[in-house]
């Protein structure tokens, strides 16, 4: 049997130590209107060999970013993954740990996390991180939540150019509070338009989010939106791929309040979107209001420097119905990943990374400027991400760039100030020029109604 | 029955030593990794000063060499799985199947982008309808969400399906959740954060539901019950078909912490009980790593009164091809950017398959002839007041320790650790003294059992002749007992410099 290590001695040994007959006994008291009779109807347990055999069937029936040449965003990248991440993820002494709850036996894991904080906090400009989140999404969610109740104030305001995944998430997130929410319209040139959020920015909003770079990847006016956004003492959330504060200016630089993003661009393989890594950092002010777990340093009973979970107050263990969260977990393996994946980078390789990404992105775009009939949906500075403006629906374009292997891209039909024709294109540090040549070859075809032989 | 006498100072003596943090570590311009080399020529990039940082993130630059020692290094400062026990009542800290971990690291799974099509997709969506139908078969219920994140989410779904489901039909004045306060301490939390009422039920001396109780506090207010079955106390609800219905009659619904599930596979099933809808931790009952805090995952399963309402995108089989169905339920639920932790599902499918039915069903009874076994022996140690009829898991108290020589629980547990056996859950439930509560799982040998049984002996032999020794342990683990007001006091919570300690 699986696992279970109990041969028919054992088990009569230890019935008789406890002094019944059977098994059976020992579910004496599951009442008889509750018992299950005849068992599972499931199929008979396999070996181990037959299990890997159906499940690497069922892996190879699908077609993947290793097997296509991809262009998906949309907040999961096709990142390079080093194999350090791999090597350190899979020892089960981080991987098989429990919460470090008995920090005596726990220092491996509450160290990477501290540091993991640090890097967090480096990159965000923000002093404060937590452990980390489930994802992006939920800890965007979790910084409303934040905001509403620490400003007792009920209206929010998201931008039109969110993650309209995240905006789903959030908008479930808050209703419970009650929490109206307010979208603030983009510009023709697709970023925030700041004269209208500081029209909606009064003094009854509790927060205003800001994504950068944006959904469609582009760059924005985030001086501004922060001047008009807190005007009137609401908290600003900056929603932004890590990858990007590389090059980027920092949360904390424009006086963001709380930073949050999807971190898995570091060394977080994609996996069909899960589990992913969400990141959580906000002012010192907010220190004691920050959703998860956090781990500070302290010294131990013979003055020796160590780890701890802390502030766990605030946490639902103790608050229980005065919690402002729920969450009692971390992404524990994947902040491990992004940690190693961070110490590999270092200083330098992340000025590469974000330069990698800026360099890759302008020649794609560069391509399609040249293209007669496509062009670009909005031309202001983006980071990994843009929109391209096909002449027919960008749906027809996925398909018919499969031919050339491609991923070619999402759809962006729906989406405020975008058509049926706009697909959103990510261009990582892992495209070749190669990659996106094909890609310009792809959209000439497209575009000429040419027929593909390959 | 003779056991080996441990010396007091034998332990399992950790490899490691304390490491300088990353950030003493490395020196400018040493490289780990590095770019793909750019052959597409001169690019030139449109990035106006203004929205660059004005200075380079400060990390250090480090040798992979120096990378992988560094963790590796931290890495032998952890208790895991693969060291030792892990007896954590309430956790099922069972052992991870190393086949689950080469399964969600298959290319064919893990290098899918979740904004690729259904027909990409075909195994993948094949193996986790393959999940839902097997969690729903264990749970005793109709359709199965594999979306949320992690325990706390599949609360949380649990109770917005409910909220849902009440404001679908109009019973708006549906907002009390009544919650036995033996309950864990998300529960509570989850309902307020859903914007509603949790009422406190006052449980009997075992923690069980009473019934009189529960008569007296439901009607036309409530809205739902969240019981954890069986309870914290281990012990199974007796009265739950009649639990069941009061508070179907009450036109409330039941929700299932299903928290303990590892208790009771292939021997009941919370659908069968009268519950509305489950959430399972495949982090605890399906085998999946703690990975120290995360990610697990917390699929929930529901009645199809309640189908409706679960979070999308859906999978739906027809002819043979998987689909995503992405329409919104009418509560318009979303909890994940995308289809929640994937890989974790995979894991889960893997343990199910080697097991089988008959499988889940023996894991449920050795873990449950574990927890009896434990029982029975730790009673000559320490009293256990709730012991009819324990299931996985049980609570013992300390209070002996503390009448005996100012000795808590809390210096047994740390003194634990000197044996190369983790704590177990102290201090919860909250309605237990002193608790001490103990779930070995399934896993663990009768030779390991009995290494804790012997630990704990001489655990109780030290509190008599050498109390300081427990109130200053541990010691043999790298560092020593923590000083937790401080960090909570004077918060040092990122790197700014050497510890001056």
């Amino acid at each position: 049997m699986a696992y279970v290590p109990h041969t028919p001695e054992d088990v009569r040994a230890m019935l008789d130590a406890i002094g019944i007959e059977s098994v059976d006994d020992l579910f004496a008291t599951l009442p008889p209107d509750a018992r299950l009779d005849g068992g599972l109807d499931l199929p008979p347990g396999q070996s181990e060999e037959e299990v890997r055999r159906f499940l690497s069937d069922l892996a190879a029936e699908n077609i993947t970013q290793a097997d296509m040449v991809s262009f998906l965003g949309g907040g999961v990248y096709d990142s390079i993954v080093p194999a350090a991440c791999d090597a350190i993820s899979s020892r089960s002494e981080f991987l098989t740990a429990y919460t470090p709850y008995q920090a005596e036996v726990s220092q491996g894991t509450l160290q990477v996390i501290y540091e993991w904080q640090t890097y967090v906090s480096r990159l965000t400009g923000l002093p404060v991180s937590n452990a980390s989140m489930y994802d992006g999404s939920t800890a965007l969610g979790e910084a409303l939540v934040l905001a509403v109740s620490a400003r007792r104030k009920q209206k929010v305001l998201l931008p039109e150019t969110l993650n309209p995944r995240w905006r789903r998430v959030a908008r479930t997130m808050l209703q419970g509070f009650g929490t109206e929410i307010v979208d603030v319209p983009s510009t023709d040139e697709g970023t925030m338009d700041v004269e209208a959020l500081a029209e909606l920015a009064d003094g009854e909003t509790a927060a205003v989010v800001v994504q950068n770079p944006n959904y469609l990847g582009l760059i924005e006016p985030v001086e501004a939106i922060s001047t008009a956004g807190k005007a009137n003492g609401a908290l600003l959330i900056a929603a932004v791929n890590p990858a990007s504060l590389s090059v980027l200016r920092s949360p904390g630089e424009y006086g963001a309040d709380v930073a949050v993003g999807e971190a898995q661009p570091f060394g977080v393989y994609p996996g069909a979107g899960g589990p992913l890594l969400g990141f959580f950092a906000v002012t010192d002010k907010l220190t004691r209001r920050i959703p998860g777990r956090v781990v500070g340093r302290t010294v131990d009973r013979n003055g020796a420097g160590a780890y701890v979970l802390t502030l766990q107050t605030r946490e639902q263990h103790i608050r229980r119905e005065k919690a402002t969260s729920n969450i009692c977990s971390n992404q524990g393996v994947n902040a491990l990943r992004a940690t190693v994946y961070l110490a590999m980078l270092g200083r330098t390789g992340l000025r590469e990374l974000g330069e990698a990404n800026l360099q890759r992105l302008a020649a794609l775009r560069n391509e399609v400027a040249e293209i007669d009939g496509v062009e670009l949906a909005f031309a202001g500075p983006a980071f990994n991400e843009t929109v391209i403006r096909l002449p027919r629906p960008a749906r027809e374009f996925r398909g018919y760039a499969r031919q050339f292997g491609l991923l070619a891209g999402i759809p962006l039909d729906g989406v405020p100030g975008c058509t049926e024709n706009d697909l959103l294109v990510a261009v990582t540090e892992k495209r070749t020029a190669e990659d996106i040549e094909l890609y310009a070859e792809a959209l000439h075809g497209f575009v000429n109604g040419e027929e593909v032989d390959l | 029955m003779s056991q080996p006498i441990l010396p007091p100072t034998v332990c399992q003596r950790w490899l490691g030593v304390q490491q300088p943090s990353l950030f003493e570590k490395g020196s400018l311009g040493r490289r780990a990794l590095e770019m793909p080399a750019w052959d597409g020529g001169e690019v030139a990039v449109d990035l106006p000063d203004e929205a660059r940082r004005a200075e380079p993130a400060d990390l250090p630059d480090l040798s992979e060499p120096e990378v992988m020692r560094h963790f590796t290094l931290l890495s032998n400062l952890n208790h895991h799985i693969e060291r030792g026990m892990y007896p954590l009542g309430s956790c099922t800290m069972k052992y991870n199947p190393r086949l689950n971990e080469q399964v969600a690291a298959m290319p064919g799974f893990s290098q899918l982008h979740p904004a690729q099509d259904a027909g990409d997709m075909q195994g993948l969506l094949a193996a986790l309808k393959l999940l839902e139908d097997s969690l729903c078969e264990v749970t005793g219920f109709d359709a199965c969400s594999l979306i949320p994140a992690a325990g706390a989410q599949g609360e949380y779904l649990g109770m917005m399906v409910i909220r849902a489901l009440h404001e679908a039909n109009g019973d708006h004045d549906r907002t009390e959740i009544l919650i036995p306060d033996s309950a864990h301490g998300t529960n509570p939390a989850s309902v307020v954060l859903m914007g509603m009422k949790p009422r406190t039920l006052k449980s009997r001396e075992d923690g069980r539901i009473d019934l009189d109780e529960l008569r007296a506090a439901v009607g036309p207010q409530t809205a739902g019950i969240m019981i954890t079955n069986p309870n914290t106390l281990g012990l199974f609800e007796k009265d739950i078909v009649e639990v069941a219905r009061i508070v179907h009659e009450a036109g409330g619904r039941l929700y299932m912490d299903g928290a303990n599930m590892n208790a009771i596979m292939g021997r009941a099933r919370p659908g069968d009980m009268g519950f509305d809808v489950v959430h399972m931790n495949l982090h605890k009952t399906f085998s999946t790593p703690h990975g120290g805090g995360g990610p697990g995952a917390g699929p929930t399963c529901v009645t199809a009164e309640l189908e409706p309402f679960l979070p999308g995108p859906r999978i739906e089989e027809t002819d043979g091809f998987f689909d995503f169905v992405r329409v919104p339920g009418p509560g318009d639920i979303a909890i994940h950017a995308w289809m929640g932790n994937v890989g974790v599902c995979l894991r889960a499918l893997a343990y199910i398959l080697r097991n089988g039915g008959d499988g889940l069903r023996r894991v449920s009874e050795m873990a449950v002839l574990n927890a009896n076994y434990l029982l029975k022996k730790i009673q000559g140690i320490m009293p256990v007041d709730h012991d009819d009829g324990c299931l996985h898991e049980f609570v013992a108290s300390g209070r002996v320790f503390k009448q005996q020589s100012e000795v808590r629980t809390l210096d047994v547990a740390k003194r634990l650790l000197d044996f190369g056996v983790h704590a177990p859950t102290i201090y919860f439930p909250l309605i237990v003294d002193e608790a001490f509560m103990v779930e070995p799982t399934e896993c663990e040998t009768r030779e390991s059992l009995d290494h804790f049984v012997a630990a704990l002996e001489q655990i109780k032999r030290e509190a008599e002749s050498r109390p300081e020794l427990l109130q200053t342990a541990p010691h043999a683990t790298p560092v020593g007992r923590l000083d937790e007001a401080k960090a909570a006091r004077d918060p040092d919570l990122r790197f700014l410099g050497p510890c001056n300690c």
